[in-house]
């Protein structure tokens, strides 16, 4: 009874936060007219404030010696495989560790109600996410696209990672990671972000 | 993202990034990237427009046709459509259960779980029509979550199916589930899917009472001088500046 013996000292009481909503729902708050009221998120690393933006960009990076060039056959022949940062994986798998360099295996034929997203911070937008998967994972515009015949096909297996993990984490795997792509006769890796 | 990328090609793979941070693309040098000036969360742009989505995906995989390697980083110029933001006049077009009469844990709850239902109809609406949710991660089923957060705000640690998730762990994804759960019923009502992420957050934090009892589990826990129960209550993940709850 950590919370409820100590309410009272502790202030846990709900009226600490009376008042602050009555204006907000007082009546006739009706819908605001949003078709004239969009305007640019502020959500953009461009548009965060100054400590946050360089807290984001100051994030040490590697520097690496080489720059490696791989390179294959027109794009309309070529297996695209997309590998997320986005920490998603099935519902049925395990959710992320903060920080961990493994990764989750997406099939190709995972449905959209079975992937979700353990990469949890207030650094980034979810509600995208939340309502189209392809925001962040564009599993349906790389079939399009293998449909209209852009690109060659769509790879049978995808890949995530879990996000904020520094790429020496993930070095350890790729490796094997390269394997299975392989495997899979994937020579076109799509990265995605979050 | 970039660190990725240059592993993969070194082991033969050939890539093409997106990136939503160019500093980091400038400094990491992968072989192929592009980079959108898209909100952080959003590497695609926007939801529900496939025609923007595919775009961007198609400039991006373009560059694997790129022979100036080895280092490509390319600029896409098109913005996304802009979102509702904190500075607009946005008011929810709900009426969720009055907060303010609620002056104790017990009200507080029961606003909370009336709250929850409430978010069910539109929330079941949304699933019905998108065929899928992002409600679902914290292992837990969509009815016990609000159980979860009410058994902590009254003192006891909740009952839980396994023991495999970490507690810490468990109750930010809880937290994040309600959050989903809110967000997702929320942006099924007309009109609403282009309120931005920031705008949900000052929803959600000040003017439900699922944000209330979030604030409330957090000033518990910091006045607990517990570390264990701070860390429970610091994983419902607050942003900073509605931390306060005002």
């Amino acid at each position: 009874m950590w919370l409820g013996t100590n309410a009272g000292r502790s202030g846990v009481h709900a009226d600490a936060f009376s008042g602050m909503l009555s204006h907000r729902w007082a009546a006739g708050s009706a819908p605001h007219p949003v078709q004239d009221q969009r305007k640019i998120s502020m959500a953009r690393l461009q548009d965060l404030p100054q400590g946050m933006r360089s807290h984001l960009t100051d994030l040490p990076c590697p520097v690496f010696a080489t720059q490696p060039w791989v390179r294959g056959p027109s794009l309309r022949d070529r297996k695209v495989a997309i590998i997320s940062t986005a920490g998603l994986h099935r519902r049925t798998d395990r959710p992320f560790a903060s920080g961990a360099g493994d990764y989750r295996i997406i099939p190709g034929d995972t449905a959209r109600g079975d992937l979700v997203m353990t990469h949890l911070s207030q650094n980034f937008d979810r509600t995208g996410f939340q309502q189209d998967w392809n925001v962040a994972f564009p599993l349906d515009r790389l079939r399009e696209l293998a449909a209209e015949g852009k690109i060659g096909g769509v790879a049978d297996y995808h890949y995530s990672f879990m996000g904020a993990t520094g790429p020496e984490q993930m070095q350890a795997v790729t490796g094997e990671l390269a394997r299975l792509l392989h495997g899979d006769a994937v020579d076109a890796v799509l990265l995605v972000p979050i | 993202m970039g660190g990725l990328a240059h592993y993969l090609e070194h082991a033969g793979i050939p890539t093409t990034s997106i990136s939503l941070i160019r500093e980091h693309s400038e400094r990491m040098r992968p072989p192929r990237t592009l980079w959108v000036p898209f909100e952080m969360g959003r590497p695609l742009g926007v939801p529900n427009d496939a025609a923007f989505q595919r775009a961007v995906v198609l400039a991006a995989l373009q560059l694997l046709e790129v022979e100036d390697g080895p280092v490509v980083l390319q600029d896409y110029a098109v913005e996304a459509p802009a979102v509702i933001t904190s500075a607009d006049g946005w008011a929810c077009p709900l009426n969720l259960p009055p907060v303010e009469a609620a002056g104790e844990i017990g009200p507080l709850t029961t606003a909370f779980q009336q709250e929850m239902q409430q978010m069910r109809s539109w929330y079941d609406l949304a699933v019905s029509r998108r065929g899928s949710t992002t409600v679902g991660a914290s292992g837990l089923h969509i009815e016990s979550l609000a159980d979860f957060i009410c058994t902590l705000l009254a003192g006891r640690i909740p009952q839980v199916p396994t023991a495999e998730i970490p507690l810490v762990r468990r109750v930010n994804l809880v937290a994040d589930d309600i959050r989903a759960l809110y967000a997702e019923a929320l942006t099924a009502q007309p009109g609403q899917d282009v309120v931005g992420a920031d705008r949900l957050a000052d929803w959600f934090y000040t003017e439900t009472a699922a944000g209330r009892v979030f604030h409330a589990l957090r000033t518990a826990g910091s006045n607990t001088g517990d570390a264990e129960l701070q860390a429970i209550t610091g994983s419902l993940a607050v942003p900073a500046r509605l931390a306060s709850g005002a």
